[in-house]
């Protein structure tokens, strides 16, 4: 099962790396081109499979998981090696480089072996369709007569949810890819503007400019800059982007992937406090999390004097700036993310493989390394690369923490800005393209993960009591230092959020225990300005809710029933938006709605006067966040055994009458989970309605208000805080309805 | 009440013949029982009758109408599931009440149905539970109960009893028995118990891989298999492989070793089964028997191996020459390891087939 187990493996791993770093010095030294190190490389990884492949057989799963892995290793080396070669590298940097090459390589064999993998698997595939009309012309059969199959309510139930997904998800982003090609006047040249963010210095620097740590007297107090101090610290919008991205992916899941491991696999006194305290950081505060972080860990923050200056722990203050605030914000954000992923794979795994391999010997990290791990890490993966997507996407850290120098902040601030002037410059269509990219690539990867139909065979987990052990005193006692410390980091935000609103903490100052007020509370439920933006949100978010179950009933139930081929792509079509950034989506709904056929409508943000933010706001949440709710359904479906419904037509039900008298009272539970899911998500919204959405003041959502108030200073942080505070309000409820009624605590969130 | 005819059903998936050119006629008011090892089509055809499935070749007719392609709304059909598929949702009475609510039925006239379908399958009293709250046996006649009461032409039964214990399992197959004699209804019942099987049908299709490989009366596919799958795959029975010395009609002597055989071949098979051609010869355990009757037999001296004790027989291994057979002897007399003793078999139970 494990690679490894091919005799020779470790040696031809070794022969390639250290030929492929020699092709580097040699590249280094001047003796070769970078086209040549290239198929160089490609070369010798295909080599290497070559004779790997040959040693073995079958692939197990996780084998298969390696290589898409890898593959994402070999795209990320690539554009290393791109940004890297062609730079000037001397001293550290030529080792890193030949490493980096080196790695290249590697990955480059397993992206061939993957791509070999794809063709073994078309090859079978097409075998066996080839020996299916073989059968067929043999037999003298023929298909039943068309007219006969349809059905044409399965028929408008794949393409009623195909054509919404086409219109609003395929062709604003197909726009978008369009105008990414499209040349600077004057030029010919397509890629101009890719190339530009791959190469401009704006994208990709050379050096960092300014220092990470920086040590500076405020005033008499030493304080750490984290992220740097009146220079932030910066490589470049792309590479930034990816630095926090990845740093962002590897603690959130390292944090998800503990505390997922303590709760699923032992029993501690407290652990059900325990169970409802892990669903303090889960609660989704845009803008607010951020205010709050600012609130703790600034030179005047609450934390940073209480480390500092009362319990000295700490030779200095620490304050957070640019790419640090973000990286530290997201992880707090992201962590759940990776939890619940985790929590769910450690619940799914079969406990007697566990439990044969402890038969046979295995135990402690032998056991969690060989089988454990390798079971659950598909999940645990999957998790990992949509906190990913979501830091590539995130929008509201770099906007609290000020951060320009990130891809989603330029293209949200150039989409504003050149939004006003009724033309979006195609430098935005690439730098979006760009986004996507990553977010794609890392889709391409879970794919087979998060599809509706893997979802349902995952979901079905807790048919077995889960393997969990009692913990020694001891052991409870570090289970406990473990899970508080990484819940209280993750939970920094929420509990900061509340403090605020309450006047319990000051921005940017201390903590005042004695000013408890609910004045700014009530203040935002009963300020009229403010409450547009709240009802806005709700109007919204329940409109979307009835898109969303226009799209996510049919497509679940054609998808989880029919047989079409058609259906793999309606399949993808609604798990997609998952994959793809809001502001990708923002910038290309801006291209869509201000062309044919909806320019002069209300949907186009160039048409001032008839623009209407609720309809293009409806839109998007409903097209963007229906992957939650598609799968709440399909799961609900695929847990209703089909020969209920056979059972009912059987006796005379039309497939409509079967669906409103049988499916629909079934699956219930499903749709109410989906629903509150999406209502959750709806109204958390940040991308596009904090760009489309505000295009008209009046008819802004409640995100694009927190943004206004966090950019505008200081007094109105109560504000955000106070939303903020109502927004965990909303989703408590939410919470409970779902967790307490219908008892699907890990529904939540987890995909 | 309707008769049942396929013509030549063929239906695969991918590569897999799941039926193979099938053709059957089921006679109308009569039991109907599709036997044979999982995988071998049973469910298939089912569904395909039921309208679930359309056949990639062939024609269904109920009665004299085509219905290959007929909706399963229109068919007039009604199945009980493996799984008894009810709805959770709703109550016993809600379940059963269903299918007379589509075909618009006043409300009295449902209660009164519903009433009395559920004495037929004696579960009167039940109409407000939900089938979570039914035992097994219980869902079973839910089940029949909600597919019986819409007054179906046909009712299908796709292993009705496989989720049962033993004993519930013989008293329900029983039932079901009573039930559709009571009412008529020509069923199709399928199963992979022959026991099951040969207790409640009136007659039998034994398929394997997608083939009907005989069909009959119970007594016919048990006692005159018509070909060796069909003799092995119901009850034991002991195979010997032979050479025809001799015919006389159907009356074949066959050379299998050890001994000269007098068997019986069917009809059919006069052509294939010629002097010098190999054979097999099937004798079942039970048709030995200790003492010659009327009719011509053969007569065999065996030896002991091991035996048995079974209550009601004695089952027996014994050697003759190097062939080993299994032999159901009396209990009254009980044989050891070493004794020789002789059995006979009626030549009209020694059945001669083509291999
Ligand atoms: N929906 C399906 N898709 C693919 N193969 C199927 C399907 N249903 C049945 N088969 C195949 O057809 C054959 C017959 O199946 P079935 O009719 O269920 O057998 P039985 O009911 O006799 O056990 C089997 O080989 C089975 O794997
Ligand atoms: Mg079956």
């Amino acid at each position: 099962m494990e690679i490894t187990d091919v005799p020779r493996e470790k040696v031809y791993r070794i022969i390639v790396l250290v030929t492929s770093a020699i092709f580097y010095y040699a590249h280094y030294l001047g003796y070769m081109r970078v086209s040549d190190a290239v198929i160089s490389a490609i070369f010798l990884g295909a080599l290497y499979y070559w004779l790997k492949v040959s040693s073995y057989k079958e692939m197990s799963s996780s084998e298969i998981y390696q290589y898409y892995t890898n593959s994402m290793i070999f795209m990320l080396s690539t554009l290393y090696a791109i940004i890297m070669i062609p730079m000037e590298a001397r001293g550290p940097w030529g080792i890193l480089g030949a490493l980096a090459y080196a790695s290249l390589t590697y990955a480059a064999g397993n992206f061939v072996l993957w791509l070999s993998y794809i063709y073994e698997h078309m090859k079978k595939y097409l075998a066996v369709k080839k020996a299916e009309r073989e059968l067929r012309r043999r037999l003298q059969l023929r298909k039943p007569p068309l007219l006969k199959r349809i059905d044409p309510l399965m028929i408008s139930f794949t393409l009623l949810p195909l054509t919404i997904m086409t219109i609003f998800l395929l062709i604003p982003v197909t726009i978008i890819i369009k105008n990414a090609f499209i040349p600077p006047q004057g030029s010919s040249d397509y890629l101009y503007w890719i190339k530009e963010v791959f190469t401009g210095t704006n994208y990709v620097r050379p050096r960092p400019l300014g220092d990470f740590f920086v040590v500076d007297n405020v005033g008499g107090v030493p304080v750490l800059y984290l992220g740097g101090a009146r220079i932030t610290w910066n490589m470049g919008i792309l590479i930034n982007s990816l630095i926090v991205a990845t740093t962002v992916t590897l603690t959130a899941t390292l944090f998800g992937l503990i505390l997922a491991f303590i709760m699923a696999r032992y029993e501690f006194p407290g652990k059900t406090i325990m169970r409802v305290l892990v669903l303090v950081p889960m609660f989704i505060i845009p803008f607010a999390n951020g205010i709050a972080l600012k609130a703790l860990l600034s030179s005047e923050g609450f934390l940073s004097v209480l480390l500092h200056d009362y319990l000295k722990l700490l030779p200095w203050r620490i304050h957070l700036q640019g790419l640090a605030g973000v990286m530290f914000l997201q992880i707090m954000t992201f962590t759940p993310i990776a939890y619940l992923n985790s929590y769910s794979s450690f619940l799914n795994i079969d406990p007697n493989l566990e439990e044969q391999a402890e038969n046979l010997g295995a135990k402690g990290l032998r056991l969690f390394l060989t089988v454990t791990l390798p079971l659950a890490l598909p999940g645990i993966a999957a998790g990992s690369i949509l906190v990913f997507i979501f830091s590539l996407e995130d929008l509201a850290g770099p906007i609290v923490f000020n951060e320009h120098n990130l891809l989603s902040y330029q293209i949200y601030s150039r989409l504003i800005n050149e939004a006003t002037q009724g033309r979006v410059l195609p430098e935005i269509a690439a730098a979006a393209m760009i986004l996507l990219l990553f977010a794609l690539m890392g889709f391409a990867i879970i794919r087979s993960y998060v599809s509706l139909k893997q979802y349902a065979m995952i979901s079905k987990g807790g048919r077995w009591k889960p393997r969990s052990r009692k913990l020694s005193p001891i052991g409870t006692v570090f289970a406990y230092i473990i899970l508080l410390s990484i819940l209280m980091i993750a939970s920094v935000p929420q509990v900061g959020t509340i403090l605020l609103t309450f006047g319990l903490l000051t921005p940017y100052g201390q903590l005042t225990p004695d000013t408890f007020t609910t004045n700014y509370f009530v203040n935002i439920l009963e300020s009229p300005n403010i409450n547009v933006y709240i009802k806005n949100s709700l109007l919204y978010a329940s409109l979307a809710l009835l898109l969303m179950l226009a799209i996510s009933i049919p497509a679940a139930y054609a998808v989880s029933r029919g047989r079409a081929r058609l259906l793999a792509i309606l399949d993808a079509l609604v798990t997609l938006p998952i994959a793809i950034p809001g502001l990708v989506v923002a910038v290309g709904l801006f291209y869509f709605y201000s062309s044919w056929p909806f320019r002069g409508t209300p949907f186009d943000p160039t048409s001032i006067n008839v623009y209407n933010a609720m309809y293009v706001l409806v839109v998007a949440y409903g097209v963007r966040k229906v992957p939650f709710m598609a799968r709440s359904v399909f799961a609900g479906l695929q847990q209703t055994h089909k020969s209920l419904e056979e059972a009912a037509m059987n006796l005379g039900a039309s497939r409509a009458k079967v669906i409103t008298s049988i499916v629909i009272p079934l699956i219930l539970m499903n749709i109410l989970t989906g629903i509150l899911l999406g209502f959750i998500y709806s109204t958390t919204e940040v991308s596009v309605s904090i760009t489309l959405g505000g295009i008209k003041q009046e008819q802004a959502p409640l995100t694009w208000y927190m943004k206004q108030m966090v950019i505008s200073g200081t007094q109105a942080v109560y504000n955000v805080a106070a939303l903020g505070t109502l927004l965990i309000i909303i989703q408590l409820v939410a919470v409970m309805i779902i967790v307490l009624g219908f008892k699907q605590s890990y529904a939540f969130i987890s995909l | 009440m309707v008769k049942v005819r396929l013509e030549g059903i063929t239906k695969i998936y991918g590569n897999i013949v799941a039926v193979d050119n099938m053709t059957l006629e089921i006679r109308d008011g009569e039991l109907f029982t599709f036997l044979g090892p999982s995988g071998c089509g049973k469910t298939t055809t089912l569904r395909l009758i039921a309208g679930f499935e359309y056949p990639d070749k062939g024609k269904i007719y109920l009665d004299e109408e085509d219905a290959t392609y007929m909706k399963p709304y229109q068919r007039g059909t009604a199945m009980v599931f493996q799984n008894y598929a009810l709805w959770p949702h709703m109550t016993v009475f809600d379940n059963i009440a269903y299918g007379l609510k589509l075909r618009k039925i006043p409300k009295s006239e449902i209660k009164e149905r519903v009433k009395r379908v559920l004495e037929l399958v004696k579960l009167e009293g039940m109409e407000n539970r939900y089938p979570t709250q039914l035992s097994g046996g219980q869902q079973q006649r839910v089940a029949l109960a909600r597919a019986l009461v819409v007054e179906p032409k046909l009712l299908l039964l796709d292993e009705p009893l496989s989720n049962l214990d033993a004993k519930l399992r013989v008293e329900m197959r029983e039932e079901i028995k009573r039930i559709q004699k009571e009412l008529g209804i020509t069923t199709i019942y399928v199963t992979h118990d022959q026991e099951e099987a040969l207790t409640i049908s009136d007659r039998i299709a034994v398929l394997n891989k997608g083939k009907v490989q005989q069909a009959g009366t119970p007594f016919e596919v048990y006692n005159r298999p018509r070909n060796m799958f069909v003799a092995t795959f119901l009850g034991r029975s002991n195979v010997v492989e032979g050479t025809v010395v001799e015919t006389s009609g159907t009356k074949v002597k066959v050379d299998v070793g050890f001994a000269e055989l007098w068997g019986v071949t069917r009809e059919e098979y006069l052509e294939a089964v010629q002097k010098e051609t190999k054979v097999g010869v099937v004798l079942r355990p039970e048709h030995f028997t200790r003492l010659p009757g009327e009719n011509e037999f053969n007569e065999l001296q065996l030896k002991v191996i091991f035996t048995m004790f079974a209550g009601m027989r004695q089952e027996v291994k014994a050697l003759i020459d190097d062939t080993e057979l299994l032999i159901y002897y009396p209990p009254t007399i009980i044989l050891h390891p070493g004794d020789i003793f002789k059995v006979y078999i009626p030549v009209e139970d020694t059945i001669v087939l083509p291999l």
